[in-house]
């Protein structure tokens, strides 16, 4: 196999706060390829968003990177000048946010917001900026663009305006998209849509996506790999029709279980008992074991259980399978 | 470009058909065009001194004079032109120290607001040190060392009322970079100054104005305080404060000597105070939703 294009290694990011470390990240490895969608699944407070934004090195105040390496390129991001950093920010590595809404200025029209990326980077005068702007509008799928660009964010629907987040982020010919829920605002139809716009503009630009999502269902079309997160550690990774046809963890399957289903007769909707939490001075075991169902004698007594090849493919974080 | 001007006539309409709006409009452009035209509007000098000619009444009441629309004081200057030449006074003081005291509390509060942590603490106790000072008191002590006239009063006006808009604008500030278009800008290699000049400003531009026309109203009265103890502008330029605490001698035989500038500052507050709502109600778009106009 070729050199991945994004390299996460034993990834931690630690909060310190009053009462004591949050660990939320802990140890998380994660190789993209060129060209490939990961997606990166898990709930609320799993820490995947910690993960995408530490890619950028965009990390909440309060938050530290303990250790590990990001390395892109050859290059350890978490190593490299504020300066040089700010070359690859929306050049190399750009992001989609969750809400079109607050990720697009309101005081702005939609023409300056898209032009300051490409005059950044691309050191476009202000016409050549506009042309391609509009063409970049053009193929998004953005009705009349020359006129919609005069447009303000508030002027525009919900999936015109994640298009127009879509768009400058591609704006740059990035080698990497950081997409954080990038469609958990919109409604469903258009979640479709923009889903298929991102595969299409993943494919034709040879572009690597990094998916982070709660919705197993959009992995499901979109992703080549998936990788499962839990308060902070990847439980199981695979790829994505391996993982579908063959769950391992106890929190994949979990998961698996709490989509609504029509075809199997349900009284109530099923869900995973108890609540993550916050991994606050934790225990070192595995994470899910208060929640977890399948849970074995030893599991409450043994210390942090380590990747494990279920097949060369499929990597699952459990003693079940040792 | 149909659709441009078409946009602009709707948006002139909705400041229009806003009554505050107008109404606080008309009283800033009145104010701002006695302060600018009084030497050639104003009928006398507004110093000169007739001995046999005072405590005129106003033109319409018996023994009124037509030369002196609004009556004369105690020493016969003629009041109406005291007035327009106060308003100067007036102005100069709303903006100039509106200005200034926008320019050092926005500047401070940007920082505050944006960097947090040390600075933040720096600036925000430095404001809560300082507001802890009643401000009339304050001003009062400023005016006593730096002496009397016009610059001195805005500069002391200044230093009283950043404070202000660095405590109200910092919280707005607070409040917008946490939302995610910032990230976004990060996201896209905007480095901090930028930032803070071109995404975070702008968004604080509504509030500001509403600020700024509370603020003008704040400094008429401040001056007008100042001056009524005299530690305002000097004796031989006419204000408004200075005409209320010499009528306030004659309130029970020439009542025009004190009512008529204390009109002038209260329609004065009054319509900065309505300009700023009315502008707050047509520049915020919740509002808007709400069906008001």
């Amino acid at each position: 196999m070729s050199d991945p294009l994004l390299s996460i290694e034993k990834l931690r990011i630690y909060f310190r706060l009053p009462r004591g470390t949050l660990k939320a990240v802990e140890g998380v490895s994660l190789d993209i390829s060129r060209g490939q969608i990961i997606g990166l699944v898990g709930e609320s407070g799993g820490g995947k968003s910690m993960v995408g934004l530490s890619v950028l090195r965009l990390i909440p105040e309060g938050g530290r990177i303990v250790s590990g390496k990001i390395v892109f390129e050859g290059k350890n991001l978490l190593s490299l000048s504020d300066y040089e950093m700010r070359h690859i920010r929306g050049s190399d590595i750009s992001m989609i946010l969750q809400d079109p809404l607050t990720s697009l200025n309101p005081a702005f029209r939609i023409k300056s917001q898209m032009l300051d990326v490409l005059r950044l980077h691309k050191g476009y005068d202000k016409k050549e900026a506009e042309l391609v702007a509009i063409e970049l509008l053009h193929n998004i799928g953005i009705p009349d663009p020359e006129k919609n660009i005069y447009k303000y964010p508030h002027q525009l629907s919900g999936g015109m305006r994640q298009r127009v987040v879509i768009a400058i982020a591609f704006s740059c010919n990035p080698k990497l998209i950081i997409a954080d829920e990038p469609t958990t605002a919109l409604d469903v139809t258009i979640q479709a849509q923009i889903l298929r716009l991102l595969k299409n503009l993943s494919e034709e630009y040879q572009t690597s996506v990094l998916f982070i999502t709660h919705d197993l269902g959009i992995v499901a079309n979109l992703c080549d790999r998936v990788a499962v997160i839990y308060a902070g550690e990847i439980v199981e990774a695979a790829h994505t029709r391996e993982l579908f046809l063959n769950p391992k963890h106890p929190y994949t399957r979990a998961l698996f279980r709490s989509i609504p289903r029509h075809d199997r007769k349900q009284e109530q909707f099923q869900s995973i008992e108890g609540m993550m939490g916050i991994p606050i001075d934790w225990p070192d075991r595995c994470k899910f074991y208060p929640r977890c169902t399948e849970k074995l004698d030893t599991c409450e007594h043994t210390e942090s259980v380590d990747f494990l090849a279920y097949s060369p493919d499929h990597l699952v974080r459990c003693l079940k399978y040792q | 470009m149909a659709d441009k001007k078409k946009a602009r006539l709707v948006q002139a309409r909705r400041f229009l058909s806003n009554g505050k709006f107008v109404f606080g409009g008309i009283v800033l452009l009145l104010l701002v065009f006695t302060s600018v035209t009084a030497p050639y509007i104003a009928p006398h000098d507004p110093n000169e001194q007739d001995i046999t000619a005072t405590k005129i009444p106003p033109f319409w009441m018996e023994g009124g004079d037509a030369s002196h629309l609004l009556g004369t004081d105690s020493l016969g200057r003629d009041v109406f032109s005291r007035l327009l030449y106060g308003s100067r006074v007036a102005m100069f003081v709303a903006v100039v120290g509106t200005f200034f005291a926008g320019l050092i509390g926005v500047t401070l509060a940007l920082f505050a607001g944006f960097y947090r942590g040390a600075i933040d603490n720096l600036i925000s106790r430095f404001v809560d040190i300082w507001i802890s000072f009643p401000p009339i008191l304050l001003s009062i002590v400023l005016m006593a060392v730096l002496g009397t006239g016009l610059t001195k009063v805005a500069l002391a006006i200044i230093l009283v009322d950043w404070t202000r808009f660095c405590r109200v604008i910092r919280g707005e500030v607070f409040n917008i970079r946490e939302r995610d278009f910032i990230l976004a800008a990060r996201a896209i290699a905007l480095g901090n100054l930028r930032i803070i000049v071109k995404e975070v400003f702008p968004n604080i531009v509504p509030l500001l104005t509403v600020l700024v026309t509370l603020e003008m109203g704040i400094a008429i009265i401040v001056e007008a305080i100042l001056s009524f103890v005299g530690l305002s502008v000097e004796a031989s330029v006419p204000a408004w404060g200075q005409m209320i605490a010499l009528g306030r001698l004659y309130i029970h035989q020439a009542w025009w000597i004190m009512v008529f500038p204390m009109m002038c500052i209260i329609t004065s507050v009054l319509g900065l105070n309505l300009l700023g709502d009315g502008l707050r109600e047509v520049l915020d778009p919740r509002l808007k939703v709400l069906g008001m106009k």
